[in-house]
Protein backbone atom coordinates (compact mmCIF):
# COMPACT_ATOMS: atom_id res chain seq x y z
CA UNK A 1 0.00 0.00 0.00
CA UNK A 2 1.37 3.49 -0.84
CA UNK A 3 0.68 6.53 1.30
CA UNK A 4 1.70 9.43 1.78
CA UNK A 5 1.44 12.53 3.84
CA UNK A 6 1.95 16.37 2.41
CA UNK A 7 2.05 19.57 3.67
CA UNK A 8 0.25 22.13 1.79
CA UNK A 9 1.24 25.33 3.06
CA UNK A 10 -1.77 28.06 2.85
CA UNK A 11 -3.92 25.03 2.27
CA UNK A 12 -3.79 22.33 5.03
CA UNK A 13 -2.56 18.83 4.02
CA UNK A 14 -2.50 16.10 1.75
CA UNK A 15 -2.73 12.51 2.34
CA UNK A 16 -2.39 10.70 -1.12
CA UNK A 17 -3.11 6.97 -1.17
CA UNK A 18 -2.53 4.77 -4.37
CA UNK A 19 -5.27 2.10 -5.14
CA UNK A 20 -4.63 -1.51 -6.13
CA UNK A 21 -6.69 -0.62 -9.07
CA UNK A 22 -2.99 2.03 -10.06
CA UNK A 23 -6.04 4.75 -9.39
CA UNK A 24 -5.24 7.53 -6.71
CA UNK A 25 -7.49 9.37 -4.12
CA UNK A 26 -6.02 12.25 -2.30
CA UNK A 27 -7.49 13.69 0.26
CA UNK A 28 -6.96 17.07 1.79
CA UNK A 29 -7.69 18.61 5.56
CA UNK A 30 -8.34 22.13 4.85
CA UNK A 31 -7.23 24.34 7.43
CA UNK A 32 -10.76 25.49 7.84
CA UNK A 33 -11.83 22.33 9.15
CA UNK A 34 -13.37 21.01 5.84
CA UNK A 35 -12.32 17.75 3.94
CA UNK A 36 -12.06 17.66 0.21
CA UNK A 37 -10.98 13.90 -1.71
CA UNK A 38 -10.17 13.91 -4.86
CA UNK A 39 -10.36 10.66 -7.04
CA UNK A 40 -7.30 10.47 -10.17
CA UNK A 41 -7.92 7.76 -12.29
CA UNK A 42 -4.85 8.45 -13.82
CA UNK A 43 -2.41 9.97 -11.44
CA UNK A 44 -0.76 12.04 -14.26
CA UNK A 45 -3.91 13.58 -15.34
CA UNK A 46 -6.50 15.92 -13.37
CA UNK A 47 -8.75 14.89 -11.05
CA UNK A 48 -11.60 12.88 -12.21
CA UNK A 49 -14.14 14.12 -9.45
CA UNK A 50 -13.82 16.02 -6.60
CA UNK A 51 -16.09 15.96 -3.65
CA UNK A 52 -16.17 18.27 0.12
CA UNK A 53 -17.38 16.66 3.42
CA UNK A 54 -17.56 18.90 6.79
CA UNK A 55 -16.13 17.53 9.63
CA UNK A 56 -19.35 15.87 11.04
CA UNK A 57 -20.14 14.38 7.22
CA UNK A 58 -16.47 12.93 7.40
CA UNK A 59 -16.95 11.34 10.92
CA UNK A 60 -19.72 9.76 9.83
CA UNK A 61 -18.01 8.40 6.88
CA UNK A 62 -14.86 7.65 8.43
CA UNK A 63 -16.49 5.47 10.84
CA UNK A 64 -18.60 3.81 8.34
CA UNK A 65 -15.19 2.68 6.10
CA UNK A 66 -14.04 1.43 9.31
CA UNK A 67 -16.77 -0.98 9.99
CA UNK A 68 -17.34 0.36 13.45
CA UNK A 69 -20.57 1.77 12.84
CA UNK A 70 -22.99 0.02 15.36
CA UNK A 71 -25.53 0.48 17.78
CA UNK A 72 -26.39 -1.76 21.12
CA UNK A 73 -29.16 -3.88 19.73
CA UNK A 74 -29.60 -6.01 22.98
CA UNK A 75 -29.15 -5.41 26.84
CA UNK A 76 -28.12 -8.92 26.80
CA UNK A 77 -25.41 -8.43 23.96
CA UNK A 78 -24.02 -5.32 26.48
CA UNK A 79 -20.35 -6.75 26.59
CA UNK A 80 -18.36 -7.48 23.63
CA UNK A 81 -15.64 -9.92 24.11
CA UNK A 82 -13.17 -10.49 21.07
CA UNK A 83 -9.91 -12.20 22.90
CA UNK A 84 -8.30 -9.23 24.69
CA UNK A 85 -10.40 -6.10 23.14
CA UNK A 86 -13.25 -5.38 25.35
CA UNK A 87 -16.33 -3.28 24.05
CA UNK A 88 -18.78 -1.88 26.71
CA UNK A 89 -22.06 0.01 27.10
CA UNK A 90 -22.06 1.99 29.97
CA UNK A 91 -24.09 4.18 31.55
CA UNK A 92 -23.41 7.08 33.61
CA UNK A 93 -25.32 8.53 36.79
CA UNK A 94 -25.26 11.38 39.19
CA UNK A 95 -22.61 9.84 41.31
CA UNK A 96 -20.20 9.43 38.41
CA UNK A 97 -17.39 11.58 38.61
CA UNK A 98 -17.14 11.83 34.88
CA UNK A 99 -20.46 14.16 34.59
CA UNK A 100 -20.33 17.43 33.84
CA UNK A 101 -16.54 17.44 32.71
CA UNK A 102 -14.97 17.02 28.81
CA UNK A 103 -13.61 13.60 27.94
CA UNK A 104 -10.48 16.00 27.99
CA UNK A 105 -10.72 17.38 31.51
CA UNK A 106 -11.06 14.08 32.81
CA UNK A 107 -7.79 12.64 30.98
CA UNK A 108 -9.86 9.37 30.02
CA UNK A 109 -7.39 8.21 28.10
CA UNK A 110 -4.38 9.13 30.30
CA UNK A 111 -5.39 7.83 33.05
CA UNK A 112 -7.29 4.45 32.48
CA UNK A 113 -6.09 3.28 28.50
CA UNK A 114 -9.59 3.13 26.94
CA UNK A 115 -11.15 5.03 24.75
CA UNK A 116 -14.48 6.46 23.75
CA UNK A 117 -15.62 5.96 20.61
CA UNK A 118 -19.09 7.11 21.04
CA UNK A 119 -21.23 8.53 23.23
CA UNK A 120 -25.41 7.81 23.37
CA UNK A 121 -27.12 10.40 24.48
CA UNK A 122 -31.13 10.46 24.35
CA UNK A 123 -31.74 8.89 20.77
CA UNK A 124 -28.44 10.41 19.35
CA UNK A 125 -25.07 9.27 18.96
CA UNK A 126 -22.17 11.28 18.66
CA UNK A 127 -19.64 8.93 17.12
CA UNK A 128 -15.92 9.36 17.77
CA UNK A 129 -16.92 12.44 20.43
CA UNK A 130 -14.24 15.33 19.95
CA UNK A 131 -12.28 15.75 23.45
CA UNK A 132 -14.21 18.95 24.08
CA UNK A 133 -16.97 17.10 24.69
CA UNK A 134 -18.58 17.18 27.73
CA UNK A 135 -20.34 14.04 29.26
CA UNK A 136 -23.96 14.59 30.71
CA UNK A 137 -25.70 12.66 33.41
CA UNK A 138 -27.82 9.64 31.95
CA UNK A 139 -25.07 9.34 28.58
CA UNK A 140 -24.64 5.68 27.21
CA UNK A 141 -20.63 5.74 26.41
CA UNK A 142 -19.30 3.10 24.46
CA UNK A 143 -15.92 2.38 25.45
CA UNK A 144 -12.95 0.39 24.30
CA UNK A 145 -10.10 -0.81 25.90
CA UNK A 146 -8.76 -4.51 27.26
CA UNK A 147 -10.41 -6.50 29.67
CA UNK A 148 -8.21 -4.79 32.64
CA UNK A 149 -8.04 -1.44 31.20
CA UNK A 150 -12.14 -1.41 31.02
CA UNK A 151 -12.69 -2.89 34.42
CA UNK A 152 -10.28 -0.12 35.77
CA UNK A 153 -12.13 2.87 34.17
CA UNK A 154 -15.36 1.57 36.18
CA UNK A 155 -14.03 1.40 39.19
CA UNK A 156 -11.84 4.48 38.74
CA UNK A 157 -15.06 6.78 37.95
CA UNK A 158 -17.14 4.74 40.00
CA UNK A 159 -19.71 3.40 37.22
CA UNK A 160 -22.23 1.11 38.54
CA UNK A 161 -24.34 0.22 35.24
CA UNK B 1 -15.88 65.46 -2.95
CA UNK B 2 -17.14 65.67 0.20
CA UNK B 3 -15.47 62.46 2.57
CA UNK B 4 -18.18 60.37 3.66
CA UNK B 5 -18.53 59.50 7.49
CA UNK B 6 -15.85 56.52 8.20
CA UNK B 7 -18.16 53.91 9.21
CA UNK B 8 -20.58 54.40 6.69
CA UNK B 9 -17.71 54.42 4.21
CA UNK B 10 -16.45 51.13 5.86
CA UNK B 11 -20.32 49.11 5.19
CA UNK B 12 -20.24 50.64 1.74
CA UNK B 13 -16.89 48.93 1.21
CA UNK B 14 -17.68 45.66 2.75
CA UNK B 15 -21.13 45.50 1.02
CA UNK B 16 -19.11 46.63 -2.66
CA UNK B 17 -16.66 43.67 -1.69
CA UNK B 18 -19.82 41.43 -1.59
CA UNK B 19 -21.20 42.22 -4.61
CA UNK B 20 -18.02 42.21 -6.56
CA UNK B 21 -17.11 38.81 -4.88
CA UNK B 22 -20.58 38.03 -6.02
CA UNK B 23 -20.16 38.41 -9.96
CA UNK B 24 -16.43 36.76 -9.45
CA UNK B 25 -17.97 33.79 -8.24
CA UNK B 26 -20.84 33.87 -10.71
CA UNK B 27 -18.61 34.06 -13.53
CA UNK B 28 -16.08 31.87 -12.30
CA UNK B 29 -12.74 34.38 -12.12
CA UNK B 30 -10.82 34.73 -9.34
CA UNK B 31 -12.17 37.49 -6.54
CA UNK B 32 -9.13 39.05 -5.47
CA UNK B 33 -8.69 41.31 -8.77
CA UNK B 34 -12.69 42.17 -8.45
CA UNK B 35 -12.40 43.46 -4.70
CA UNK B 36 -9.63 45.73 -6.21
CA UNK B 37 -12.22 46.39 -8.90
CA UNK B 38 -14.70 47.65 -6.74
CA UNK B 39 -12.25 49.54 -4.85
CA UNK B 40 -11.03 51.59 -8.02
CA UNK B 41 -14.83 52.01 -9.06
CA UNK B 42 -16.27 53.03 -5.52
CA UNK B 43 -12.88 55.60 -5.48
CA UNK B 44 -14.45 57.70 -8.41
CA UNK B 45 -17.39 58.14 -6.48
CA UNK B 46 -16.43 58.38 -2.45
CA UNK B 47 -13.78 60.24 -1.48
CA UNK B 48 -12.26 57.72 1.81
CA UNK B 49 -10.46 59.35 4.22
CA UNK B 50 -7.53 59.35 5.58
CA UNK B 51 -8.74 56.48 8.37
CA UNK B 52 -9.71 54.16 6.00
CA UNK B 53 -6.03 53.31 5.40
CA UNK B 54 -5.92 51.92 9.07
CA UNK B 55 -8.39 49.12 8.19
CA UNK B 56 -6.15 48.26 4.75
CA UNK B 57 -3.03 47.90 7.36
CA UNK B 58 -4.68 45.31 10.07
CA UNK B 59 -5.53 43.26 6.59
CA UNK B 60 -1.65 43.61 5.69
CA UNK B 61 -0.99 42.51 9.37
CA UNK B 62 -3.45 39.31 9.36
CA UNK B 63 -2.42 38.37 6.15
CA UNK B 64 1.18 38.40 6.80
CA UNK B 65 0.25 36.56 10.40
CA UNK B 66 -1.20 33.77 7.86
CA UNK B 67 2.04 33.74 5.98
CA UNK B 68 4.44 33.06 9.45
CA UNK B 69 1.86 30.65 10.80
CA UNK B 70 3.21 28.28 7.71
CA UNK B 71 6.26 28.59 8.77
CA UNK B 72 6.96 25.53 11.07
CA UNK B 73 10.77 26.13 10.75
CA UNK B 74 11.47 22.33 10.66
CA UNK B 75 9.15 21.95 7.57
CA UNK B 76 10.33 24.93 5.93
CA UNK B 77 13.71 23.10 6.08
CA UNK B 78 11.85 20.00 5.24
CA UNK B 79 10.50 21.79 1.59
CA UNK B 80 13.72 23.91 1.17
CA UNK B 81 15.66 20.75 0.73
CA UNK B 82 13.53 20.26 -2.43
CA UNK B 83 13.51 23.46 -3.66
CA UNK B 84 16.74 25.70 -2.87
CA UNK B 85 17.43 25.05 -5.75
CA UNK B 86 15.12 26.51 -8.23
CA UNK B 87 14.47 29.25 -5.33
CA UNK B 88 17.65 30.86 -5.64
CA UNK B 89 17.10 30.45 -9.80
CA UNK B 90 13.69 32.61 -8.65
CA UNK B 91 15.76 35.46 -6.67
CA UNK B 92 18.41 35.28 -9.26
CA UNK B 93 16.06 35.40 -12.65
CA UNK B 94 13.21 37.63 -10.88
CA UNK B 95 15.43 39.90 -8.91
CA UNK B 96 19.05 39.72 -8.46
CA UNK B 97 19.26 40.17 -12.22
CA UNK B 98 16.83 42.82 -12.81
CA UNK B 99 18.48 45.43 -10.14
CA UNK B 100 21.99 44.81 -11.21
CA UNK B 101 20.42 46.17 -14.91
CA UNK B 102 18.68 48.69 -13.49
CA UNK B 103 22.51 50.11 -11.28
CA UNK B 104 24.15 49.55 -14.90
CA UNK B 105 21.94 51.83 -16.69
CA UNK B 106 22.39 54.63 -14.00
CA UNK B 107 18.98 54.47 -12.10
CA UNK B 108 19.51 55.37 -8.27
CA UNK B 109 19.63 52.37 -5.79
CA UNK B 110 16.20 53.26 -3.87
CA UNK B 111 14.76 53.13 -7.50
CA UNK B 112 16.45 50.42 -8.48
CA UNK B 113 15.99 47.89 -5.45
CA UNK B 114 12.39 49.49 -5.28
CA UNK B 115 11.65 48.15 -8.84
CA UNK B 116 13.74 44.92 -8.68
CA UNK B 117 11.45 44.31 -4.98
CA UNK B 118 8.03 44.66 -6.21
CA UNK B 119 8.65 42.34 -9.59
CA UNK B 120 10.42 39.74 -7.13
CA UNK B 121 7.53 37.54 -5.38
CA UNK B 122 4.74 35.54 -6.78
CA UNK B 123 1.24 36.53 -5.21
CA UNK B 124 0.53 33.38 -2.62
CA UNK B 125 -3.10 34.34 -2.29
CA UNK B 126 -4.06 34.81 -6.03
CA UNK B 127 -1.92 31.60 -6.80
CA UNK B 128 -3.86 29.70 -3.75
CA UNK B 129 -6.87 31.05 -5.25
CA UNK B 130 -6.53 29.71 -8.46
CA UNK B 131 -5.67 25.97 -7.50
CA UNK B 132 -8.82 25.76 -5.17
CA UNK B 133 -10.87 27.44 -7.42
CA UNK B 134 -10.20 25.02 -10.03
CA UNK B 135 -10.03 22.38 -7.56
CA UNK B 136 -6.13 21.26 -8.75
CA UNK B 137 -5.24 21.11 -5.00
CA UNK B 138 -4.64 17.09 -4.40
CA UNK B 139 -2.19 17.96 -8.30
CA UNK B 140 1.20 17.47 -7.47
CA UNK B 141 2.24 21.09 -9.14
CA UNK B 142 0.53 22.27 -6.25
CA UNK B 143 3.07 21.18 -3.71
CA UNK B 144 5.85 22.42 -5.78
CA UNK B 145 4.22 26.07 -6.47
CA UNK B 146 3.45 26.17 -2.94
CA UNK B 147 7.36 25.80 -1.94
CA UNK B 148 8.35 27.94 -4.07
CA UNK B 149 5.57 30.31 -2.55
CA UNK B 150 7.63 29.28 0.98
CA UNK B 151 10.78 30.36 -0.27
CA UNK B 152 9.86 33.64 -1.63
CA UNK B 153 8.14 34.39 1.54
CA UNK B 154 11.21 33.68 3.70
CA UNK B 155 12.93 36.11 1.15
CA UNK B 156 10.16 38.91 0.93
CA UNK B 157 9.58 39.98 4.45
CA UNK B 158 13.56 40.72 4.46
CA UNK B 159 13.28 42.47 1.18
CA UNK B 160 10.09 44.84 2.73
CA UNK B 161 11.67 44.99 6.16
CA UNK B 162 14.89 46.31 3.94
CA UNK B 163 12.28 48.82 1.60
CA UNK B 164 11.28 50.33 4.67
CA UNK B 165 14.36 50.97 6.29
CA UNK B 166 15.96 52.59 3.37
CA UNK B 167 12.53 54.50 2.79
CA UNK B 168 13.52 56.59 5.52
CA UNK B 169 16.81 58.03 4.61
CA UNK B 170 18.16 59.26 0.97
CA UNK B 171 21.83 58.44 1.13
CA UNK B 172 22.06 55.24 0.86
CA UNK B 173 26.07 53.72 2.14
CA UNK B 174 27.36 50.46 2.91
CA UNK B 175 27.55 51.27 6.49
CA UNK B 176 23.62 52.11 6.55
CA UNK B 177 22.87 48.76 4.79
CA UNK B 178 25.23 47.03 6.85
CA UNK B 179 23.22 48.30 9.85
CA UNK B 180 19.69 47.29 8.31
CA UNK B 181 20.30 43.84 7.68
CA UNK B 182 21.91 43.79 11.32
CA UNK B 183 18.70 45.10 12.70
CA UNK B 184 16.25 42.69 11.04
CA UNK B 185 18.61 39.64 11.79
CA UNK B 186 18.40 40.87 15.34
CA UNK B 187 14.92 40.99 14.88
CA UNK B 188 14.36 37.87 13.32
CA UNK B 189 16.42 35.68 15.61
CA UNK B 190 14.49 37.23 18.86
CA UNK B 191 11.16 36.25 16.98
CA UNK B 192 12.79 32.54 16.48
CA UNK B 193 14.24 32.21 19.93
CA UNK B 194 11.50 33.31 21.64
CA UNK B 195 9.07 30.86 19.69
CA UNK B 196 11.20 28.12 21.03
CA UNK B 197 10.98 29.69 25.41
CA UNK B 198 7.73 29.94 24.56
CA UNK B 199 6.47 27.31 22.88
CA UNK B 200 5.32 25.14 26.22
CA UNK B 201 3.48 27.95 27.95
CA UNK B 202 1.59 28.60 24.56
CA UNK B 203 0.55 25.44 23.91
CA UNK B 204 -0.74 25.22 27.54
CA UNK B 205 -2.54 28.45 27.41
CA UNK B 206 -3.84 28.11 23.94
CA UNK B 207 -5.30 24.34 25.47
CA UNK B 208 -6.77 25.97 28.36
CA UNK B 209 -9.05 28.61 26.52
CA UNK B 210 -8.93 26.98 23.06
CA UNK B 211 -13.24 27.93 22.77
CA UNK B 212 -12.53 30.89 25.38
CA UNK B 213 -13.09 34.52 23.92
CA UNK B 214 -10.13 35.59 25.47
CA UNK B 215 -7.55 33.55 23.12
CA UNK B 216 -8.74 36.01 20.06
CA UNK B 217 -7.85 38.85 22.10
CA UNK B 218 -4.10 37.05 23.16
CA UNK B 219 -3.40 35.94 19.50
CA UNK B 220 -4.68 39.10 17.96
CA UNK B 221 -3.29 41.52 20.90
CA UNK B 222 0.47 39.34 20.20
CA UNK B 223 0.44 39.53 16.68
CA UNK B 224 -1.04 43.33 16.50
CA UNK B 225 1.93 44.08 19.57
CA UNK B 226 4.37 42.96 17.45
CA UNK B 227 3.20 44.15 13.89
CA UNK B 228 3.52 47.79 15.65
CA UNK B 229 6.91 46.92 17.34
CA UNK B 230 8.68 46.49 14.16
CA UNK B 231 6.96 49.33 12.72
CA UNK B 232 8.27 51.41 15.51
CA UNK B 233 11.64 50.13 14.37
CA UNK B 234 11.41 51.10 10.92
CA UNK B 235 11.38 47.36 9.82
CA UNK B 236 7.65 47.70 8.43
CA UNK B 237 4.51 46.04 10.40
CA UNK B 238 4.85 42.62 8.06
CA UNK B 239 7.72 41.48 9.66
CA UNK B 240 6.76 41.65 12.95
CA UNK B 241 3.40 39.86 11.80
CA UNK B 242 4.94 37.40 10.11
CA UNK B 243 7.26 36.56 13.28
CA UNK B 244 4.18 36.41 15.44
CA UNK B 245 3.09 33.74 12.92
CA UNK B 246 6.02 32.37 13.40
CA UNK B 247 5.60 31.90 16.81
CA UNK B 248 2.18 30.47 17.34
CA UNK B 249 3.18 27.66 14.10
CA UNK B 250 5.97 26.44 16.68
CA UNK B 251 3.01 25.87 19.40
CA UNK B 252 1.84 23.03 16.81
CA UNK B 253 -2.23 24.80 17.55
CA UNK B 254 -1.97 26.10 13.88
CA UNK B 255 -5.10 24.48 12.97
CA UNK B 256 -6.88 25.35 16.10
CA UNK B 257 -5.88 29.07 16.05
CA UNK B 258 -6.48 29.09 12.08
CA UNK B 259 -9.95 28.01 12.28
CA UNK B 260 -10.97 30.83 15.17
CA UNK B 261 -8.87 33.25 12.95
CA UNK B 262 -9.83 32.56 9.58
CA UNK B 263 -13.25 35.01 9.73
CA UNK B 264 -10.99 37.90 10.89
CA UNK B 265 -8.86 37.38 7.82
CA UNK B 266 -11.47 37.11 5.29
CA UNK B 267 -12.74 40.49 5.92
CA UNK B 268 -9.61 42.73 6.63
CA UNK B 269 -7.51 41.33 3.69
CA UNK B 270 -10.32 41.84 1.24
CA UNK B 271 -10.22 45.41 2.69
CA UNK B 272 -6.36 45.39 2.18
CA UNK B 273 -7.20 44.60 -1.66
CA UNK B 274 -10.29 46.84 -1.64
CA UNK B 275 -7.84 49.82 -0.48
CA UNK B 276 -5.25 48.82 -3.28
CA UNK B 277 -8.03 49.43 -5.75
CA UNK B 278 -8.68 53.18 -3.99
CA UNK B 279 -5.25 54.03 -4.54
CA UNK B 280 -4.93 53.37 -7.90
CA UNK B 281 -6.96 56.56 -8.90
CA UNK B 282 -3.51 58.41 -8.34
CA UNK B 283 -2.41 56.22 -11.18
CA UNK B 284 -2.99 57.85 -14.11
CA UNK B 285 -2.91 56.83 -18.07
CA UNK B 286 0.26 59.06 -18.41
CA UNK B 287 1.44 56.23 -15.98
CA UNK B 288 2.34 53.84 -19.25
CA UNK B 289 5.28 53.92 -20.65
CA UNK B 290 7.79 51.94 -22.72
CA UNK B 291 9.39 51.09 -19.48
CA UNK B 292 6.62 50.06 -17.89
CA UNK B 293 5.39 47.93 -21.10
CA UNK B 294 9.24 46.04 -20.74
CA UNK B 295 9.20 45.53 -16.94
CA UNK B 296 5.78 43.96 -17.94
CA UNK B 297 7.32 41.60 -20.16
CA UNK B 298 10.16 40.51 -18.55
CA UNK B 299 8.18 40.20 -15.31
CA UNK B 300 6.36 37.13 -17.46
CA UNK B 301 8.62 35.79 -19.24
CA UNK B 302 11.01 35.66 -16.21
CA UNK B 303 8.28 33.70 -14.20
CA UNK B 304 7.25 31.28 -16.42
CA UNK B 305 11.09 30.28 -16.97
CA UNK B 306 11.25 30.22 -13.42
CA UNK B 307 7.95 27.91 -13.21
CA UNK B 308 8.43 25.51 -16.19
CA UNK B 309 12.51 25.05 -15.86
CA UNK B 310 12.19 25.09 -12.34
CA UNK B 311 9.13 21.81 -12.34
CA UNK B 312 11.27 20.05 -14.61
CA UNK B 313 13.95 20.01 -12.27
CA UNK B 314 11.42 19.33 -9.52
CA UNK B 315 10.31 16.33 -11.39
CA UNK B 316 6.87 17.58 -13.04
CA UNK B 317 5.80 16.40 -16.21
CA UNK B 318 5.79 18.87 -19.36
CA UNK B 319 2.69 19.74 -18.89
CA UNK B 320 2.32 20.40 -15.30
CA UNK B 321 5.80 22.80 -15.60
CA UNK B 322 4.04 24.75 -18.47
CA UNK B 323 0.96 24.99 -15.75
CA UNK B 324 3.37 25.70 -12.91
CA UNK B 325 5.35 28.08 -15.13
CA UNK B 326 1.57 30.40 -15.81
CA UNK B 327 1.02 30.16 -12.48
CA UNK B 328 3.60 31.59 -10.84
CA UNK B 329 3.18 35.14 -13.13
CA UNK B 330 0.92 37.42 -10.55
CA UNK B 331 2.58 39.37 -8.34
CA UNK B 332 0.48 40.71 -5.26
CA UNK B 333 0.16 41.41 -1.68
CA UNK B 334 4.32 41.45 -1.20
CA UNK B 335 4.05 43.94 -4.37
CA UNK B 336 1.44 46.30 -3.18
CA UNK B 337 2.59 46.58 0.87
CA UNK B 338 6.19 47.42 -0.80
CA UNK B 339 5.09 49.93 -3.04
CA UNK B 340 4.64 52.10 -0.03
CA UNK B 341 8.36 52.09 0.49
CA UNK B 342 8.78 53.22 -2.72
CA UNK B 343 10.30 56.73 -3.46
CA UNK B 344 6.70 58.67 -3.65
CA UNK B 345 7.15 59.77 -7.20
CA UNK B 346 6.84 56.34 -8.88
CA UNK B 347 4.05 54.74 -6.43
CA UNK B 348 1.30 55.30 -8.92
CA UNK B 349 3.68 53.72 -12.22
CA UNK B 350 3.97 51.02 -9.57
CA UNK B 351 0.49 50.71 -8.84
CA UNK B 352 -0.14 50.56 -12.36
CA UNK B 353 2.72 48.17 -12.64
CA UNK B 354 1.14 45.48 -9.51
CA UNK B 355 -2.50 45.86 -10.94
CA UNK B 356 -1.68 45.35 -14.88
CA UNK B 357 0.52 41.91 -13.74
CA UNK B 358 -1.92 40.89 -10.91
CA UNK B 359 -5.02 41.04 -13.76
CA UNK B 360 -2.36 39.42 -16.56
CA UNK B 361 -1.38 36.74 -14.22
CA UNK B 362 -4.61 36.10 -12.77
CA UNK B 363 -6.03 35.19 -16.09
CA UNK B 364 -2.93 33.16 -17.36
CA UNK B 365 -3.24 31.32 -13.68
CA UNK B 366 -6.92 30.56 -14.58
CA UNK B 367 -7.14 29.40 -17.71
CA UNK B 368 -3.90 27.34 -17.32
CA UNK B 369 -4.92 24.24 -17.01
CA UNK B 370 -7.11 24.74 -20.18
CA UNK B 371 -4.54 26.24 -22.58
CA UNK B 372 -2.29 22.83 -21.30
CA UNK B 373 -4.45 20.30 -22.12
CA UNK B 374 -4.53 22.31 -25.90
CA UNK B 375 -0.60 22.16 -26.05
CA UNK B 376 -0.27 18.87 -24.62
CA UNK B 377 -2.56 16.82 -26.46
CA UNK B 378 -2.70 12.92 -25.42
Amino acid sequence: MNFKETDLPGIGKKYTLKLSSDSEIAIILHLSGKREIFYFEDPDDDPHFHFVLNEEEAQLVASVLMGSYFKPEQEQQKDLLMGKLSIEWVTVDKSCSLVGKSILQSQIRKQTGVTIIAIIRNSDTIINPSPEEVIQEKDTLVVVGNREQTKFFNKKFEING
Amino acid sequence: MDSIPLLLSVGVGAISIFLFGYISKKIKLPPLLFYIFAGFLLSQFIDFREEFQFIAKLGIVVLFFFIGLEFNISKVIEISKKIWVIGLIDLMLNFVFILLLLLLIGENFAFAFGISSIIYASSSSIIIKIIVDNHRIANPETEFLLGVSVFEDTIAPILLAFSASISMGNNISLSMTIGIFGKILLVLSFGVLFAFLSRKYLIRLIERYLNDEIIVALILGFVIFSAGFTEYLHLSEALGAFLAGLVIAESNKKFEIAQITIPIRDFFVTFFFFYFGINLKNSSINDFSWFLLIIIVYSILTKFITGYYGGRIYGLSNRRSFVSGMQLIPRGEFSIVLAKYLPTLIIPFANIYIFTIALIGTLLGHFSYKISEKIYKK
